[in-house]
């Protein structure tokens, strides 16, 4: 996402999509529990566009790379959560998951991410399935959840940007 | 939880700042992000570290553009390569070691060709003058090291 982007929508009342903007993962039914689908608002996404022209979601080919970031960190830790409940032979009933990306200018007036917040909901009716959940965001002893460990991208940009874990059981 | 492989993502201009990944062509219509670690052919979409190879290079492809287009200049094609290397760390997770994007802009123009280099000039905080513009790569940065190779 470019910082001209930004300078155009400076003085509007809106929460502009470049000041914060959400992207949503739900599960398919694919038996691996490992394809998530993207709710990418009303992009027009058909091949694979990243589209830094467009503001308004209408007209938008393609998710910006702020959603691309958004979403490599939030479908990351959503396979990592389901990873860790599978490694007991358990799964998820359903699932879903948000993230929300925050950004601010920095001391030389550039725009950054600042952080990002992350909701994921999944849904048991197995009370043992949910046992394990709760291991799953036991904390290590540098606070770090033990499913989010298994999180490539979001522990590598998290010396960068703050991402901001909930899970909701 | 994506493939601990070094892989290799690219994007081309397609029109104004749009760019048109190489990942998943003709597989899906719908956006996916495929976790399973199966073969290239059966993926339904890239996974979490592709996205990031992606979001980076065409934040900076478009950071590009726009220093171009300050001074009402196109490039006439560009292709934009992002390479994901990982490594292990010592309680032996694996991270993102770093990302080399290389930007092939392609232009037929002098005066174009003139400005790209002004583009690429290095500023006082030692990094190419079009990267300040680019909110995604200065972020994670801190993170993640990110190489941005210009080939002219």
């Amino acid at each position: 996402m470019l910082n001209k982007n930004i300078k155009r929508k400076e003085g509007s009342s809106i929460m502009s999509d470049e000041m914060g903007a959400k992207v949503g993962l739900k599960l398919t039914e694919e038996e691996s529990q490992m394809i998530f689908k993207c709710d990418m608002g009303s992009l027009k996404v058909k091949d694979c566009y990243v589209d830094e022209e467009h503001r308004e979601e209408v007209d938008m080919m393609g998710p910006n790379p702020s959603r691309l970031l958004a979403l490599g960190v939030l479908g990351c830790l959503s396979a990592s959560f389901i990873f860790c409940i599978k490694k007991r032979g358990f799964d998820v009933d359903d699932f879903d998951s948000e993230a929300e990306i925050i950004i601010h200018r920095n001391e030389k007036g550039f725009w950054r991410v600042k952080k990002i917040n992350v909701t994921i909901n999944p849904k048991f009716t197995d009370p043992d399935a949910l046992k394990r959940a709760q291991q799953c965001l036991k904390e290590d002893k540098e606070g770090v959840s033990f499913f989010e460990q298994y999180c490539i991208v979001t522990q590598s940009v998290r010396s960068g940007i703050d991402v901001n874990v909930e899970v909701n059981l | 939880m994506v493939r601990e492989e070094d892989s290799t993502t690219e994007i081309r201009l397609d029109k104004d700042l749009i760019f048109k990944t190489n990942i998943g062509l003709g597989h899906f219509n719908e956006f996916f992000i495929d976790e399973t670690l199966d073969d290239d052919n059966d993926l339904r979409g890239p996974d979490a570290a592709q996205m990031l190879a992606i979001a980076i290079s065409s934040c900076l492809s478009a950071s590009l553009i726009f220093c171009l287009n300050k001074r009402g200049l196109n490039p006439d094609d560009l292709i934009s390569r992002a390479r994901i290397s990982f490594r292990k760390i010592e309680k032996g997770y694996t991270r993102i070691k770093k990302i080399d994007v290389k930007i092939t802009p392609k232009t037929e123009d002098e005066v174009t060709l003139k400005r790209l280099n002004q583009c690429l000039r290095e500023i006082k905080s030692g990094k190419l003058l079009f990267e300040e513009n680019c909110i995604i790569t200065e972020s994670v940065r801190e993170g993640i090291k990110v190489n941005v190779d210009i080939d002219l």
